[in-house]
C-alpha cells in the first residue's frame, strides 16, 4: 500500500541461534471483508487458538465455521489487517507464499489493494483481513512488508 | 286545560225544563274538533328499562344477567343514580371502529361508561372522565360483543347512550381491548411547569416528580421526553395516590365485572384520567402493548433490530410487499446477486450484467445476460454486497430459514454493474437504464421496468451533469430511485444519492444515533438503519450490523452477516418504497419526495424538521404504508366487497339480501360463500358466472330458545399468496325481548295553547315505537303539540338526555290552527337527544318552562278518548 513508512525493525537478530537467511513457506488460512477491525490503517496481531481463526474466518451465521488446520505446536499465525474502509474494493491477500527470515524475523509479503481511481464503489464498510501461519521455529518476529516497506510488526516471543 | 275543557263542553250538550214541544232541532254545526296524529320514535331510539319515572313499567338491566339488548346503532335514553339505579347494562354487537358515547345530562352528576367483553365480562375497558363530561370508547379492529355498564358515581342524571360510526371522534378515547401494561402510565410534563417549579424549588428530577404524584419513576425523563410513571405495588400505597390525584377508582368499585386485572386495568384507567387533568401535565397515556401480527419465523430474526426500529412489523400487518396484481419490483443495480441463495429463491425477475470490463468482471467477458455475483475482489476478500442488499430488500420471510426481508412480496431484478474494484460512470447508466425499462447498450428491456431502483454505491464530490441526465430519464420513465448518502462522514456530497430526484438515504445505528461513517449533507432526505459493528449495544453476543443474506468467499455457501453502511440503509428505504407502491401502485417519485418533506413517512430525528444528518428523519414503515394507502384513495386493488357488511335480523326478520360486488378493474371470483350456524343459510340470488350478484341470507328460529345469536357468514376469493375472505357479521334475536323498532320508552304528549300552556296531555309506551293520540273537544284556535320523555321524573319534558318531539318538527313552533274541522295527521318524529336539553321558539323566543311541564298521569292513556 503507497503512502506507508517504510520501518522494518529486526532486533535481536543474530543473537540467539537465529541468524543467517532462509526461506519460510508461508500459507493461506483465509481472507475476510469485515475480519480486520476498526483500525484506521494496516494492522496485524498474532492469533493464538484455534477459536480466534474461526472467528476471524467464519463470522457469518447459518453454515459451519471454516476449520482452519494449525499445528500449534509449529506454526504462528497472523492476522494481518487493512484497516476500516469506507467501501468494498478493499482487499488484503498473501504477497507471496515464502517469507524470507533473517536474524529471526520473517519479511512477510502482503498485497494490499484498493479501488482504482475514479471507481464507484459500494458503500458498505469494510476491514478487510488474512489469516496465514508460518512456521515459528526460530521466528521472533514477522514483519508485514506492503512492497518494500513495513506496515506492521508482531513479535513472536 | 283542554281535556277538561272539551269534557265540560260536551256536558254542556244536555239541558232541563219543561217537555218541549217537538221540533225538529236545527243543524248546529259542532263548536269542537279533534286534534290527533301519530308521535314516532326516530330510528335507532331505545329507552333505558329502568328509569325515575314510576308510570313506566320498569324493567330490569341492573345486571349483566339482565342486560337490556341494543342493536349496534343505537340511541339510549336513560337514567342513572347513585341511590336509587346505579347500575344499567346493555349487551350489543358493535362492528370495527364503532364509538360508545356516554353524555351526561346533568353537569353535576358523575356517570361512568366501561365496556366489557360479552359473554364473559372479561377484560373490561372504562371511561371514567368526571361530573358532567362525555365519556367514550371505541371498538377495536375486528369488532366485538361487549357488555356496556353505566354506572353512577356520584347525583343522578339523564343520560343519553350513543352506539355510533363515528370513529373520527374517538381520538383519544380508550379502545376496548387494547393490551397495555397495568399500573404504568406514559407522560409528558408540560415543559413549562417543570421549569416554573424547579425555579421555584419543586422536583428537577424524574424521581422527585414521581415520588411528589405518589408514584413509581420507571424510565424516561422529567424534560424533554415522556417518563413511565408507575402506581406502587402494594394496595395502600396505590389507594394513596389515586385518592391524591383525585382519581375515582380509588373507592369501592360499582358493577359486575369484578376480578384483581380488571381492577387493576380500571385503576390504570383512572390514573390516566386523572394525571391528565393534572396541571402539570401535557399528556398521559397507557402503555400500550404492541404486538404485531406478523413475527416472522425466520431464523435469525430475533437479531433484525433494525425491523422493529422502523415499525416495520407494524407495516406488515398491512403488506409485505404484494400487491392486488402483479408484482412491484426493486432493481439492485450493484454487484450482482449470488442468485442460489436458498433465502432469496424465487424471488429475482430477469436482471442483466453490465460490467462491462473483461478485467473487472470476473467472469471473463463484458456485460451479458448473467447477473450473478462472481464475487468483487482484487485481491482479497469478495463482499457479496449485492446479495446482501438483495436480501434486505426481499428475503423470503416467515420461511424458517434465515432472515426476514422487508418486502418479500416484491421481487428483485439483480442488475451487475460493479465488479473488481467497484464500477464506473457509464456500466452504472447501463444498469439504470435497463432498470428503468430505458434503452441500453444490452439492447434488452426488461419485461417490466423496476417501480424501486436501489443504488447502495456512489463516490464523493463527483457531480455529472451528463449522469444527471441519465437519472432524470429513468425518474421520468416512473421509477422510484434511492441511493446510500455515502460512507465517508463527511458534508460533502455523494452521488448518485444528491443527485436531483433521488432519495438520499442516510445511516442510524440501532440507538437512532447517526452511524459515525454515514455522510451528512443538505441532500439527505431520510435517515435508515444502517448499523454499527463496533458495538452489541443490546448485548446478543453480536454486533449491531444489518443482518441479511450473503455467502462464504466460496461464492455458493449461504451464510447470513452482519454489515454495516449507507449500503445498508438504503435497502431499507426501497423496501418500505416497495411496501408503500404493493398499497399504492400508483405512487410517483414526486409524491414520495412529497410525503417525505412533509414529515408524514418518518420520525423526527435531530430536534429539527430537516437535518443533514438525518434529511426529514428516520424512515417508518407503518407511517409510509398507511401515507401511501392515503394517497391511493381511490381503490385501484381488486376485492371483493359485501354490502351491508352485516346483518341485524332482529327477532322477527327471516331473510336479507347480500350484493356481492367487486372493486378494481381487475378479475375476481367468488369461490366460496359459507356460513357457521345451523340456524343460518345462504343461497345465491342472482348471481353471475363470477359469483357476483345477489345472495339471500336465511334464518330459522325454531326449536331455538330465546336470546340473541351470532354467526358468520364468509366469502372467499382468490388472491395471492393466500385467498382472501370477507366476512359478514349476523345478528339474530329469538324471543319478545329482542329490541326491533325504536322505541323511546314512556312518552308524554302534550297540547299547549296559544300562550304555550299545556291543556292536555296523551302518556303511555306506545306500540311498534308509535304514539298515537287524539284530543277531542278543542275548540277554534291555535294549539301547540309537544311530546317527550321524562325519566328523570322532575314532572317537565324534554330534558337534556330526554326524549322530545313536536309537531311539524322541532325547532320553531308551527301552530295547529283549528277552524270549523277536526285536524288529524299531526305526524312527527320523536328522538333522544344529546344536547343540553330541547329549545322549541315560537315568535316571542323560545317556549317558557311551562310549556314542558307536562300534567296529571290521570290523563288519557294513547288510543283512547278523553
Amino acid at each position: 500500500m503507497s503512502g506507508l513508512l517504510a520501518v522494518l525493525l529486526l532486533s535481536g537478530a543474530g543473537t540467539d541461534g537465529c541468524s543467517g537467511e532462509r526461506e519460510v513457506a508461508v500459507r493461506s488460512l483465509g481472507v475476510g471483508a469485515q475480519c480486520g477491525g476498526a483500525g484506521a490503517g494496516p494492522s496485524a496481531r498474532r492469533l493464538v487458538t484455534t477459536a480466534e481463526v474461526t472467528a476471524a474466518l467464519s463470522p457469518g451465521l447459518g453454515a459451519g465455521p471454516d476449520e482452519a488446520v494449525v499445528n500449534w505446536a509449529t506454526e504462528a499465525v497472523l492476522l494481518v489487517s487493512g484497516g476500516q474502509r469506507t467501501s468494498a474494493g478493499y482487499g488484503v491477500a498473501l504477497g507471496s507464499n515464502r517469507a524470507q527470515v533473517k536474524d529471526g524475523a520473517a519479511g512477510l509479503r502482503i498485497s494490499f489493494s484498493s479501488p482504482p481511481a475514479g471507481a464507484i464503489n459500494a458503500q458498505m464498510m469494510t476491514s478487510p483481513c488474512l489469516v496465514v501461519a508460518l512456521p515459528r521455529q526460530g521466528l521472533r518476529a514477522v514483519a508485514v512488508l506492503d512492497g518494500e516497506r513495513a506496515a506492521a510488526t508482531v513479535k513472536l516471543e | 286545560m283542554l281535556g277538561a275543557v272539551l269534557v265540560a263542553g260536551l256536558a254542556a250538550c244536555g239541558g232541563g225544563g219543561s217537555t218541549p214541544p217537538p221540533v225538529v232541532p236545527p243543524v248546529v254545526p259542532p263548536t269542537t274538533f279533534t286534534i290527533g296524529g301519530r308521535a314516532t320514535a326516530a330510528s335507532s331510539q331505545f329507552a333505558d328499562l329502568d328509569t325515575a319515572d314510576p308510570a313506566f313499567p320498569n324493567g330490569n338491566n341492573d345486571s349483566t344477567a339482565a342486560a337490556q339488548p341494543l342493536p349496534s346503532a343505537a340511541t339510549v335514553g336513560g337514567w342513572a343514580s347513585l341511590t336509587a339505579d346505579p347500575l344499567d347494562y346493555f349487551h350489543a354487537s358493535l362492528g370495527a371502529g364503532q364509538v360508545v358515547t356516554l353524555v351526561i345530562a346533568t353537569p353535576t352528576a358523575d356517570l361512568d361508561l366501561c365496556i366489557a367483553d360479552y359473554p364473559s365480562g372479561a377484560n373490561p375497558t372504562c371511561s371514567l372522565n368526571g361530573p358532567g363530561v362525555t365519556d367514550q370508547l371505541a371498538i377495536p379492529t375486528g369488532g366485538r360483543d361487549v357488555f356496556i355498564e353505566v354506572s353512577a358515581v356520584t347525583g343522578a342524571s339523564n343520560y343519553t347512550l350513543v352506539l355510533g360510526q363515528a370513529p373520527g371522534s374517538a381520538q383519544g378515547s380508550f379502545v376496548h381491548g387494547t393490551r397495555f401494561v397495568p399500573g404504568q402510565v406514559l407522560v409528558r410534563f408540560k415543559e413549562t411547569a417543570i421549569s416554573a417549579a424547579a425555579s421555584a424549588g419543586g422536583p428537577v428530577t424524574l424521581a422527585a416528580k414521581a415520588a411528589s404524584l405518589g408514584l413509581l419513576p420507571l424510565g424516561g425523563a422529567l424534560q424533554g421526553r415522556s417518563a413511565l410513571l408507575g402506581l406502587p405495588d402494594d394496595t395502600a400505597g396505590r389507594v394513596q395516590a389515586l385518592m391524591a390525584l383525585g382519581a375515582k377508582a380509588a373507592t369501592p368499585r360499582l358493577g359486575s365485572f369484578p376480578s384483581p386485572e380488571a381492577d387493576a386495568r380500571r385503576e390504570t384507567f383512572a390514573l390516566v384520567t386523572a394525571l391528565r387533568a393534572h396541571a402539570d401535565v401535557a399528556s398521559a397515556d397507557l402503555n400500550f402493548i404492541h404486538e404485531p401480527a406478523m413475527v416472522p419465523n425466520d431464523t435469525y430474526y430475533g437479531m433484525q433490530w433494525h425491523y422493529p426500529l422502523i415499525q416495520l412489523p407494524q407495516a406488515w400487518d398491512i403488506t409485505t410487499g404484494t400487491p392486488a396484481t402483479g408484482s412491484v419490483v426493486v432493481a439492485v443495480v450493484d454487484t450482482g446477486v449470488v442468485l442460489s441463495h436458498p433465502d432469496l429463491a424465487g424471488q429475482f425477475v430477469t436482471g442483466y450484467d453490465f460490467v462491462s470490463s473483461v478485467a473487472m468482471s470476473n467472469d471473463g467477458n463484458g456485460i451479458d445476460p448473467d447477473p450473478n455475483d462472481p464475487g468483487d475482489s482484487t485481491v482479497g476478500a469478495s463482499s457479496f454486497h449485492g446479495t446482501h442488499v438483495a436480501g434486505t430488500i426481499a428475503a423470503l420471510t416467515n420461511n424458517n430459514l434465515g432472515v426476514a426481508g422487508i418486502a418479500p412480496g416484491a421481487r428483485i431484478m439483480p442488475v451487475r454493474v460493479l465488479g473488481k474494484g467497484g464500477g464506473t460512470s457509464h456500466d452504472i447508466i447501463q444498469g439504470l437504464r435497463y432498470a428503468a425499462g430505458l434503452s441500453n447498450d444490452s439492447g434488452t428491456l426488461p419485461a417490466k421496468r423496476a417501480d424501486v431502483i436501489n443504488l447502495s454505491l456512489g463516490c464523493q464530490d463527483c457531480f455529472s451533469a451528463t449522469e444527471q441526465a441519465e437519472y432524470t430519464a429513468a425518474l421520468a420513465n416512473g421509477s422510484i430511485i434511492i441511493a446510500a448518502a455515502g460512507n465517508n462522514n463527511s458534508p460533502l456530497l455523494f452521488y448518485p444519492a444528491s443527485y436531483a430526484g433521488v432519495v438520499s438515504v442516510s445511516a442510524v445505528d440501532s440507538l437512532k444515533a447517526k452511524a459515525p461513517y454515514s455522510n451528512y449533507n443538505a441532500s439527505v432526505d431520510v435517515a435508515a438503519p444502517g448499523g454499527d459493528t463496533s458495538v452489541d449495544l443490546d448485548g446478543n453476543g453480536y454486533v449491531d450490523g444489518v443482518l441479511s443474506t450473503l455467502v462464504k468467499q466460496d461464492g455458493s455457501t449461504p451464510i447470513y452477516e452482519f454489515y454495516q453502511g449507507t449500503s445498508m440503509a438504503s435497502p431499507h428505504m426501497a423496501g418500505v418504497v416497495a411496501l408503500m407502491k404493493a398499497v399504492c401502485p400508483a405512487l410517483t417519485a414526486a409524491q414520495l419526495d412529497t410525503m417525505i418533506s412533509g414529515g408524514s413517512i418518518t420520525d423526527q430525528l435531530g430536534g429539527a424538521a430537516k437535518t443533514n444528518n438525518f434529511g426529514y428523519g428516520l424512515i417508518n414503515a407503518l407511517k409510509a404504508v398507511q401515507a401511501a394507502q392515503t394517497q391511493c384513495s381511490v381503490a385501484v386493488t381488486t376485492a371483493l366487497k359485501v354490502d351491508p357488511t352485516a346483518l341485524d335480523f332482529g327477532n322477527a326478520t327471516t331473510s336479507l339480501v347480500l350484493t356481492a360486488s367487486k372493486v378494481g378493474a381487475g378479475a375476481l371470483s367468488v369461490t366460496g360463500v359459507t356460513d357457521d350456524a345451523t340456524w343460518l343459510t345462504v343461497t345465491s340470488t342472482s348471481v353471475d358466472a363470477s359469483g357476483l350478484g345477489t345472495y339471500t341470507a336465511t334464518v330459522s328460529r325454531a326449536g331455538l330458545k330465546d336470546g340473541s345469536y351470532r354467526a358468520s357468514i364468509t366469502f372467499t376469493y382468490p388472491a395471492t399468496p393466500n385467498p382472501k375472505t370477507v366476512v359478514v357479521q349476523v345478528a339474530m334475536w329469538v324471543g319478545a325481548n329482542a329490541p326491533t323498532t325504536g322505541d323511546t320508552g314512556f312518552l308524554y304528549v302534550l297540547v299547549l295553547d296559544s300562550a304555550f300552556k299545556p291543556v292536555s296531555q296523551a302518556q303511555g309506551r306506545g306500540t311498534g315505537g308509535n304514539y298515537d293520540f287524539s284530543f277531542s273537544g278543542a275548540t277554534a284556535g291555535s294549539y301547540y303539540v309537544v311530546a317527550g320523555t321524562d325519566q328523570n321524573n322532575d314532572g317537565k319534558i324534554c330534558d337534556a338526555g330526554e326524549a322530545c318531539g313536536a309537531w311539524p318538527t322541532m325547532g320553531t313552533a308551527t301552530p295547529v290552527v283549528v277552524t270549523t274541522a277536526n285536524v288529524t295527521g299531526l305526524n312527527f318524529s320523536v328522538a333522544f337527544g344529546t344536547g343540553a336539553g330541547i329549545l322549541m321558539v315560537g315568535p316571542a323566543g323560545p317556549w317558557p318552562e311551562q310549556a314542558f311541564q307536562r300534567l296529571d298521569r290521570t290523563q288519557k292513556q294513547f288510543g283512547g278518548l278523553p
